[in-house]
């Protein structure tokens, strides 16, 4: 079944692919992350050595997300699913969520990746890494708290996923619709030092 | 060992908050100005077709879920969406994600217009029916029930699937890729 649809929908994406691009950007130069230090919803650190030896689709968001986020992880991982048919394995990237809103995000972010039942880590930790790291990727979030007792805030982030090389540095960024099809596409040149500049 | 976690506490808090909510407020709804109509039975309305609709199951320890769908407008008329309501919910509003300067945020939407022989979508980082509060947990394969108010206080009913995080993805491109 899934499959069915899974072909009507790349049938449908190679028929309109033209119209389908990747909001995409290259880096002209490649910008190293700066130096952080966060933890895995495993518990384990994560630093920037976990960035290197393999590529990294890095987005920030949290937990109490309900549309943004939970439609980005799937579709990030649509895109590895279909970059798995056109780069070898150790090529494929790795997918990394921050979670900017460490209150409510450090206590469920184990459950939450867990939910998900896909390939992706999740971090969080203390506000200033957190800080270092999306200063870094040139991202920005916002708690949208009223008052110190609203446990129901929304939180304005930044919509694009960053491409983080091997060498952990930053070459691109891609900002939605992430279209499986066409973001594995632009990725696998990318990857290959292919790109079609933007 | 006694061990009250900072999590359980405030989600005392946030249940306790919610019930008092709920009680002065009656059920789930937004907007306002319909308090009084939702004593008496609702009156369905006709010639709406509501397809799609499906909530992805909240992580544990989210009190928030938001349900997409698509609602048909077969009237001749153009019809303004005032409030959503669920049994299963404290309350709902219609929310709205977009994107400015390259930020994603949510903001609500007093009241959405489904012009006549229209469809609206409500779809993944665009709009989507926002339910704060749930009775009980959710996950896929449960549904619940929904009701969309329309501004002449009328209600469309609709049953809601839960369904794995993930699987609005390809109903969502798909219908956009088949247009
Ligand atoms: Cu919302």
């Amino acid at each position: 079944m899934l499959r069915s649809i899974l072909f009507i929908l790349l049938l449908g994406l190679s028929v309109g692919a033209k119209a389908q691009s990747v909001n995409g950007v290259i880096l002209e130069e490649a910008v190293p992350v700066r130096e952080f230090t966060l933890t895995t919803q495993s518990g384990s650190t994560f630093t920037k050595s976990q960035l290197k030896e393999r590529w990294t689709l890095l987005f920030l968001g949290f937990t109490h997300c309900p549309d943004v986020c939970p439609f980005t992880l799937a579709n990030l991982e649509a895109v590895r699913t279909e970059l798995s048919q056109l780069v070898s394995p150790n090529k494929l990237p790795q997918v990394v969520f921050l979670a900017v809103d460490p209150d409510r995000d450090t206590e469920l972010l184990q459950e939450y990746v867990k939910h998900f039942g896909i390939s992706f880590t999740g971090i969080t930790g203390q506000r200033a890494e957190i800080d270092k790291l999306v200063e870094s990727i040139d991202g920005f979030y916002r708690l949208e708290k009223a008052g110190p007792d609203d446990e129901a805030y929304d939180v304005t982030h930044s919509a694009a996923v960053t491409v983080i090389n091997p060498e952990g540095e930053i070459t691109a960024k891609i900002s939605p619709p992430f279209h499986p099809f066409n973001t594995a596409n632009y990725l696998a040149r990318h990857m290959r030092g292919l790109d079609v500049m933007n | 060992m006694f061990h009250v976690s900072k999590h359980w506490l405030a989600a005392m808090a946030w249940t306790i908050a919610m019930l008092v909510l709920a009680i002065t407020h009656g059920p789930a709804s937004a907007g306002s100005d319909h308090s009084n109509e939702k004593k008496m039975q609702p009156i369905e309305a006709s010639g709406f077709t509501v397809t799609w609709a499906k909530s992805p199951a909240p992580a544990p320890g989210v009190n928030s879920a938001a349900v997409y769908l698509m609602l048909e407008n077969g009237t001749e008329k153009d019809v303004q969406l005032v409030a959503v309501e669920s049994d299963a919910f404290v309350m709902g509003h219609i929310h709205k994600t977009s994107m400015t300067d390259g930020l994603m945020s949510m903001a609500p939407v007093a009241q959405l217009t489904v012009p006549a022989s229209k469809t609206v979508t409500l779809e993944p980082n665009g709009l989507h029916i926002m339910l704060m509060g749930p009775k009980h947990k959710f996950t896929a394969g449960d549904q619940f029930p929904l009701s969309l108010v329309l501004d002449n206080s009328h209600h469309i009913k609709a049953v809601v699937n839960v369904v794995k995080p993930g699987d609005v993805l390809l109903h969502g491109h798909a219908d956009k890729m088949m247009n």
